[in-house]
């Protein structure tokens, strides 16, 4: 078996890649979901509110939570309405 | 439901090597959360994105700081992998995943809500329904 880097250096077949680099290559569900989904708004709020629920809902309802900025003004002002009829505390 | 489990993985992994958070999902809670889409979709493909999300937005605390990209981008990767597209934007998505947390949602309404914005992958975007004045 010690012949195998010998016989790999003549097979110009790349070999697969490992199973760990594989699962860094998205497919397309994975891809269509990180192209679908506002990632710098989602990691900007973790950084904002944490684990607080309540900053964020105050956030939405102000209209200033970083998924709302790209939202035209008719779509934002009913974001906020939904917003402030999310109970402040757990039912 | 079609979105495996190890496509979920790989698309947490993903989340968790780009936002790099001091706290990783718990892999259990994420188990957990599969398992318990599967009993709610009872055999609906189409409602597969609806129950993931809400299974895991039950779940946000264990999945660490990633949950807020996590919750939403899973419901997409589950509706991709039925050949749908869910119309919904992610400030909608964040009101969505707090009143999961908050208990203000019961899953037949959530259910109906997704359902409304799926439409098969390619066919365009949903001009919402203007609001009566």
């Amino acid at each position: 078996m010690g012949s195998a880097p010998a016989n790999a250096e003549k097979d110009p077949t790349p070999s697969p890649a490992p199973a760990s680099d594989v699962r860094l290559i998205p497919d397309g569900a994975i891809l269509h979901a990180l192209q679908r989904t506002d990632l710098d708004g989602a990691r900007i709020s973790a950084e904002l509110y944490g684990d607080d629920d309540d900053d964020e809902l105050a956030a939405l309802v102000a209209g200033t939570h970083p998924c709302q900025r790209r939202l035209p003004e008719d779509a934002l002002a009913a974001s906020k309405q939904q917003a402030a009829r999310i109970p402040t505390v757990r039912r | 439901m079609r979105l495996s489990r190890e496509e979920l993985g790989a698309l947490f992994d993903h989340l968790v090597k780009r936002q790099r958070p001091a706290v990783q999902p718990d892999p259990a809670a994420v188990d957990a959360a599969y398992d318990e889409a599967e009993g709610l979709t009872q055999g609906r493909p189409e409602d597969e994105p609806a129950a993931l999300f809400l299974a895991l937005a039950r779940r946000s605390r264990s999945l660490g700081p990633i949950a807020r990209a996590a919750v939403p981008a899973a419901a997409h990767a589950a509706a991709f992998s039925i050949g749908l597209d869910l119309f919904r934007d992610d400030a909608e998505l964040a009101l969505d995943r707090l009143r999961v947390v908050r208990q203000a949602i019961e899953w037949q309404e959530l259910r109906a809500l997704f359902a409304q914005r799926l439409r098969p992958i390619g066919t365009g975007e949903i001009t919402p329904p203007r609001r009566p004045r």
